[in-house]
């Protein structure tokens, strides 16, 4: 199962069956007048025949490529929530008090070691963000709960 | 002569004073990043688009241009001086560029990148005011199915000129065909994909797919390689302008570069990227002493950095011709005209003259100014260098938060942002090519409508691809390259290309 193209090939075949089958749900229309279903239904199909392809090229040719996955995951698990809590609070926190603490976080995280240059580097970040964005290209972010 | 008063209509334009400093504010933001590495041209043009909305169209394309090409002067910088391709069409100028500076050459080094630039974006200016208008008039003739099989042989082309199998950049393509499905047909108003989700009714956004792919998938990656310390070159950079004999060496390659990269640019998935790839590969075979390169030969420097600055301005042929972007840079370009009710393709040319000649003298007006900001302010970029990851990855995703919710003050294209983020990683891991899926989520659309224009012509049949000429001969080449594919020399030398050079 490691191998990478094997992996691909049956990302993609999912993927295909997937559309496949919502796209014939859709409309089909005729020749002369395409429904909306038409040119996903035959990209889905196009899409699953080279995938088949690609899959038994890939067990023909036995494991060859395996994926070298990373040895820490902590960045892409700390940058994908960072950006989910970030849009989250967004609405009810406001643009200044977010990013206060998104660019705490995120500054803490990238230089664990110490404490007062990251959260120097955290408050700079955000009134220059504060001035540039919200001030000074007027750019309406919500206010939130301070008002800001 | 005609295409004398065109560029004249041009240059009263491009240098009126306000596009003139707009033309200075792209070239220094596109220098700025280009020397940074880890913040991509394209992640930066879609930070920037929501700040051209206010400005005169025109205005809008002279500014953003000049960021694309801007950056290809700045990523030499940082590729001859560190040895990090601040872009990604540097990278082969790391190979040469950082063995000179090593050497003590750095000056001409980076002397010469931005002298094969400046020749580089005057030829690729004037090749542009001269092809430009014969290709918009033939463009004029085509009706959908040309369109459609135009488009086919874009993509084909885009997967083909990919480095990776062109069995998966193909299903890269269709996936991003899939992608660009998503929303309410054009036609029927059907909602399509949007799961009850009023954002998506609109399609995806290019932006936050842009971002998330490139900005967030990018900083993903970087998180993950330990960021090893970077030799900065610290002693005092002397001797920009090159020796006559270092000119005697690198003209030939500068001069092939640039017509290289310019007609590379031209083709759908090349640009500035695969144009210094190629001129260095080219380089390396003519050279006598081949085994200089890789060891701080001139050449290996300066034909690779003319050749990604005339693909860069290449790549603008087919937007303005045929309304067709060649890369992910050019598919924003398409929104930013867009959004100014400017719809890209042959009609610009005839219809807003002064805004086409306004951004092609711009690009000349633009290398003037770059050669003159690059080589005096060198200091300048290079003290950037030593802006350390761990202040630079919290910043480039704050700026990349902010620049999605700009764009449409949307939570939800946060979140698509965020998703896209995570694609686009493991989209790397699994080495699959984004830009041919990118290409093809941007055509999608135009595809399916030329499509059914196409079919409602001929009322039903299918025969209207082959029986009109120019689709016929579109098709008869997207065969010819899957023939080219099966023939296992070409597949072979493909797959060498990247690998040998590198």
């Amino acid at each position: 199962m490691g191998d990478r193209d094997r992996i691909i090939a049956i990302f993609f075949l999912t993927i295909s069956i997937l559309v496949g089958v919502k796209a014939s749900q859709f409309p089909f229309g005729n020749m002369k007048r395409l429904g909306p279903g038409f040119f996903p239904l035959m990209l889905a199909i196009l899409l699953g025949v080279l995938s088949l392809i690609l899959l038994v090229r890939s067990l023909r040719r036995g494991e060859r490529s395996a994926i070298e996955w990373p040895s820490r995951w902590s960045g892409l698990v700390f940058v994908s929530l960072a950006i989910f809590v970030f849009s989250l609070l967004l609405k009810p926190f406001g643009f200044l008090l977010t990013t206060v603490i998104f660019t705490s976080v995120a500054f803490k995280f990238a230089d664990p070691g110490r404490w007062f240059a990251p959260m120097s580097a955290a408050f700079i970040a955000t009134f220059v963000s504060y001035f540039v964005f919200r001030l000074g290209l007027g750019i309406p972010f919500p206010a939130g709960i301070l008002g800001y | 002569m005609e295409i004398f008063s065109n560029l004249g209509l041009g240059f009263s334009i491009s240098l009126s004073l306000n596009n003139l400093w707009y033309c200075f504010i792209g070239c220094m933001i596109g220098t700025f990043i280009g020397v940074l590495p880890g913040l991509g041209i394209t992640v930066t043009i879609a930070l920037l688009m929501p700040l051209t909305f206010k400005l005169d169209p025109t205005t809008a394309i002279i500014m953003l241009a000049g960021i694309y090409y801007g950056a290809q002067y700045g990523g030499s910088t940082t590729s001859i001086l560190v040895n990090i391709p601040g872009e990604a069409s540097s990278v082969v100028t790391c190979l040469d560029g950082y063995q000179m500076a090593r050497q003590g050459r750095a000056g001409p080094a980076l002397g010469i990148s931005a002298f094969g630039s400046f020749i580089a974006g005057t030829i690729a200016t004037f090749g542009l005011a001269f092809l430009a208008p014969p290709l918009a008039q033939f463009a004029l003739k085509f009706g959908p199915a040309e369109y459609f099989g135009m488009m086919c042989l874009g993509l084909i082309a885009a997967a083909f000129l990919g480095q990776g199998s062109m069995l998966k950049s193909i299903m890269m393509v269709f996936l991003g065909l899939i992608l660009g499905t998503i929303g309410r047909d054009l036609v029927t108003s059907f909602p399509r994909f949007t799961f009850g989700i009023n954002e998506l009714e609109d399609g995806l956004g290019l932006v936050p797919v842009l971002i998330g792919l490139f900005g967030v998938g990018e900083i993903l990656n970087n998180l993950e390689v330990p960021q090893k310390g970077r030799e900065i070159y610290h002693e005092p950079i002397r001797g920009l302008l090159p020796s006559w004999r270092e000119w005697k060496a690198s003209i030939g390659p500068i001069l092939r570069g640039s017509v290289m990269g310019f007609f590379l640019g031209i083709i759908p998935g090349g640009g500035a990227g695969i144009s210094s790839y190629a001129s260095y590969a080219v380089e390396k075979k003519l050279s006598k002493t081949p085994d200089q390169f890789g060891k701080g030969a001139i050449q290996g420097v300066a034909g690779p950095e003319s050749a990604n600055n005339a693909g860069s301005q290449g790549a603008f042929v087919p937007l303005l011709t045929l309304g067709i972007p060649a890369n992910s840079v050019m598919a924003l370009f398409v929104g930013a005209l867009m959004i100014h009710g400017i719809q890209p393709g042959p009609l610009i040319m005839t219809k807003a003259p002064q805004m086409f000649w306004g951004v092609i003298t711009s690009m000349y007006v633009g290398n003037v100014m770059l050669l003159l900001l690059n080589l005096p302010l060198i200091g300048m970029w290079v003290q950037l260098l030593r802006v350390p990851y761990r202040i630079m990855f919290p910043s480039i995703l704050l700026i990349c938060l902010i620049g999605t919710y700009s764009m449409n003050n949307s939570l939800f294209e946060l979140f698509l942002m965020g998703i896209f983020g995570v694609v686009g990683y493991l989209f790397k891991r699994l080495d699959l090519e984004m830009a041919p899926m990118i290409l093809a989520f941007v055509l999608g659309p135009f595809m399916e409508d030329s499509l059914k224009q196409a079919l409602i012509s001929s009322h039903g049949s299918l025969g209207i691809f082959i029986r009109r000429p120019i689709s016929a001969t579109f098709i008869g080449i997207i065969f010819f390259f899957i023939l080219l594919q099966t023939i296992p020399r070409v597949r072979r030398y493909k797959a060498a290309v990247p690998k040998e050079e590198l």
